[in-house]
């Protein structure tokens, strides 16, 4: 068998990035017989005369895009004045009207001269406005700025950093594709433009702004299903799609984070209806809530699988921390790269008394992780530095989890080497409850 | 204030009326579903009560008396699990 390199990890054959164009940027090509006649080139000054002095079929084009479709900047595309005219005074009709003439003026070459870049608001940019402005025969083209993206495959650059993928025995898993199923984020949103995240099926944040608040939501995500082998950030652990939801507020409290009670179980009542397989929980708060319990009963009923933090108060009393403690939430403790229990992560008690632990069922929609219905998993959190969305934090222990779920079937080695901190099946409260000095304490991620 | 409550399934809406009625009597400044427009019949039970001048205790009396509710309690307050 050939060893295997860390930097080997297939892309799962994940789709390029869907977006087609550059967002807000118009391309116009002008005629350059129509605006040489009228300047002198190759030095046109840059007046308001020589704006005024463009004929109508130059002229009209790049008013019309000013007065309906708020134009922001013309940007010629092979001036070297390009400077110069961000710098210049005249007013905008003026300054937009010189960019074009110098995108001609500036050009010795027919081949290049009249390409410009016009700025717009993207909603504005609409089938119409390029059909009307690319109709003026002083105009040759206008299109939209397509986008264009490095065809080139290679390893995370982040990725020897990962050392929870080392932990669970990432390399050595067999990774089926998990695209077709669904991970969901309850947090502080996602950032949309982050160029190592998968676009999100779906994102609700209505009545928030789109923004990650903090970031944390994104960090999530990355752990989860940044894309892997795109030369860009870290490795996801599943190429699973993921579908968000804002729960956040998105002003802090006093400097604390805390859910909006009404988005959250809003959110919990929508997720089975979105055909979600498992759901991230990065919250917890000390008391019980029937409200909440009743719907994560309905969860576990309707085949989610929600993965929720335990938290992060082990110096602070080590409280019980819902929704982590209710039935069949895989909950998920933290670990340093030591692999021992972080000093600061909760550990989680038994919710019934006497009981073994919390029993935690997980399944994966393509059977990728199976676990028979009363074995037990213990899931921990690896530090991720260096992920994609510079969060700051020592990493986000459900993240993890919630790619674990629906991601690479571990090898049996992996398991085995879970359970060189203990048999695996142990219950999950007695691993972690035993103290960073505790025989328990070397677990690292273990399903069994 | 914030409170969260489910009402039994099937209660009459005169009962319901009623219930409404003594939570606005004593101070709440808004009653409702947690789920607007659901056909589920469980999520839709699930409402959530908004009071600003009055105390948790008194309008979680009034719920607690009312055989219509199956339970009532504070909202429960959760906070993002983050390490400094």
């Amino acid at each position: 068998m050939r060893p295997v390199i860390e930097g080997d990890v297939p892309s799962f054959g994940r789709p390029a990035r869907p977006r087609e164009y550059v967002p807000g940027q118009v391309v116009v090509r002008v005629r350059p017989e129509a605006v040489r006649p009228h300047v002198a080139a190759p030095r046109m000054a840059l007046s308001q005369s020589v704006a005024d002095s463009l004929p109508d079929s130059i002229g009209e084009p790049v008013d019309y895009l000013r007065r309906n479709a708020g134009l922001k900047a013309v940007d010629p595309l092979f001036s070297p004045r390009l400077a110069q005219l961000r710098r210049s005074r005249l007013p905008p009709a003026a300054r937009y009207r010189l960019a074009v003439a110098a995108s001609v003026a500036d050009v010795e070459t027919d081949d290049l001269a009249g390409l410009a870049v016009a700025s717009l608001p993207e909603r504005r940019i609409t089938g119409d406005l390029l059909e009307t402005i690319g109709s003026s025969p002083g105009v040759e083209f206008a299109e939209r700025l397509p986008t264009r993206w490095l065809e080139a495959d290679g390893p995370d650059p982040k990725q020897n950093l990962q050392w929870g993928l080392r932990a669970i025995r990432y390399f050595d898993a067999r990774r089926p594709s998990a695209a077709d199923v669904r991970v969901a984020i309850l947090d502080t949103g996602i950032d949309t433009t982050h160029p190592d995240l998968p676009d999100p099926v779906l994102y609700r944040h209505q009545g928030l702004r789109a923004q990650d608040i903090i970031g944390h939501g994104s960090h999530v995500a990355g752990i989860i299903a940044a894309i892997a082998n795109n030369r860009i950030g870290i490795t996801g652990i599943a190429d699973c799609r993921l579908a968000v939801w804002k729960i956040f507020p998105d002003q802090p409290e006093r400097g604390d984070f805390y859910v909006d009670s009404e988005r959250y179980l809003r959110a919990l009542g929508e997720l089975p209806d979105e055909e979600v397989a498992a759901v991230n929980l990065s919250i917890g708060g000390a008391a019980h809530s029937q409200a909440e319990a009743l719907l994560f009963r309905r969860l576990i009923e309707r085949g989610v699988t929600p993965v929720a933090a335990m938290g992060n108060e082990y110096e602070e009393g080590n409280p019980t921390s819902y929704p982590a403690a209710y039935e069949d939430v895989v909950s998920v403790g933290a670990i340093a790269e030591t692999r021992r229990r972080s000093r600061f992560s909760s550990t989680g008690r038994p919710h019934r008394p006497g009981g073994a632990g919390i029993q935690h069922p997980v399944h994966r929609a393509d059977e990728a992780i199976r676990l028979p219905p009363g074995d037990r998993v213990r899931v921990v959190e690896w530090h991720v530095d260096g992920h994609p969305a510079r969060h700051r934090g020592r990493g986000t222990a459900g993240g993890g989890a919630s790619g674990m779920v629906v991601g690479p079937d571990l090898p049996p080695a992996a398991r085995q080497r879970g359970a060189a901190a203990g048999d695996a099946r142990e219950p999950v409260d007695a691993d972690l409850r035993s103290g960073p000095s505790g025989p328990q304490d070397g677990a690292k991620l273990s399903v069994a | 204030v914030k409170l969260q409550v489910k009402f039994r399934q099937g209660a009459s809406h005169d009962k319901l009326d009623e219930v409404l009625g003594a939570l606005v009597e004593r101070g709440a400044d808004d009653v409702r579903a947690l789920f607007p427009g659901s056909d589920d019949p469980e999520l839709g039970a699930l409402y959530v009560v908004e009071a600003n001048g009055t105390s948790r205790d008194r309008l979680l009396r009034v719920l607690d008396k009312s055989d219509v509710v199956e339970f009532a309690e504070p909202e429960a307050r959760r906070k993002l699990a983050r390490s400094a």
